[in-house]
């Protein structure tokens, strides 16, 4: 497991937070999200909230864009997500990040989730990154 | 519908919604087509624990949640939404330590969804964060959580 990942994920109070694991780093970064109470959008559903399925989705994608940067972190630039299926609670939310494209300037990142299997994704994210070039 | 009537609506809003109470956030008043809410910020929703600011993906849930407040407040019958697409640019890190402002506005409605777009800016409003635009189902699969629904619960 890339060590670098997980001091992020350790550091990093967001993530422990939301107590996000980093399930594997090859050849994708592949998290584990155990539901908590606090994840809670609607209580009539007992369903994720869309917004903690953004946050997922994008903690994911930053250890994919750390991985490919050489440990260095990428600021997000924008997110666009596609909300697929409901994310339902009482459930862990399984994610996992694709290197689009990695550019000198760009970093592109897609993410998906998922509660049964991949097959049958709950959301999907396109992650933008910016590089920070060495002065 | 007056401040005090508003107020009560959002906080039947947020009661049972873990995430709602997970960010605290605060009503600080609606127009038209709009609302405007506060984001504390949190040690747990920083990017760091030495001078971080609330985190990218807080910011996020903060949106989404302003968006979907606003969508319900314009239903003029209950019925239960989902978010189908948020797509939100991150302009600028949010200030060190510092709460936020997050403004949401319903500019568009269809039978079946409805179009907002959403700001986070610094408190004072002077530097924008985060722009975000979304779109919403109107009538999703379970019970409706609406305005009228709220109001029936919150006489």
């Amino acid at each position: 497991m890339d060590g670098n990942l997980l001091q992020f994920l350790e550091k990093t109070p967001y993530a422990k937070n939301y107590g996000t694991q980093l399930v594997k780093c090859e050849p994708d970064v592949e998290c584990l999200t155990p539901w908590a109470e606090h994840f809670t959008g609607n209580p009539l559903l007992q369903a994720w909230h869309g917004g903690v399925v953004v946050g997922v989705l994008e903690l994911t994608g930053a250890l994919q864009a750390l991985k490919a940067s050489g440990n260095e972190e990428c600021p997000l630039l924008s997110a666009n997500v596609n909300f697929l299926r409901p994310t339902k609670g009482d459930a862990a939310v399984h994610t996992r990040a694709y290197i689009v494209r990695s550019g000198r300037q760009i970093l592109n990142v897609d993410v998906v989730a998922w509660q049964i299997s991949p097959e049958k994704p709950t959301a999907a994210a396109s992650l933008t990154f910016a590089r920070v070039m060495p002065s | 519908m007056d401040a005090l009537q508003l107020e009560k609506v959002y906080e039947l809003f947020t009661a049972g919604v873990g995430a709602h109470s997970d960010m605290s956030l605060r009503f600080v008043s609606t127009e038209a087509n709009r609302v405007v809410l506060e984001m504390p910020f949190q040690k747990k929703h920083a990017t760091a624990l030495q001078n971080g600011s609330l985190h990218p993906g807080a910011l996020a849930a903060s949106l989404d949640s302003a968006c979907g407040f606003v969508v319900l407040l314009n239903l003029e019958v209950p019925q239960a939404i989902a978010t189908v697409n948020l797509r939100i640019d991150h302009i600028h890190a949010a200030p060190i330590g510092k709460n936020v402002r997050i403004e949401a506005e319903c500019y568009q409605q269809t039978d079946e969804f409805a179009y907002v777009n959403a700001f986070a800016t610094s408190l004072d409003g002077t530097i924008k964060l985060c722009s975000a635009i979304g779109i919403f189902k109107i009538g999703s699969p379970g019970p409706p959580l609406g305005r009228d629904l709220l109001m029936r619960q919150a006489d």
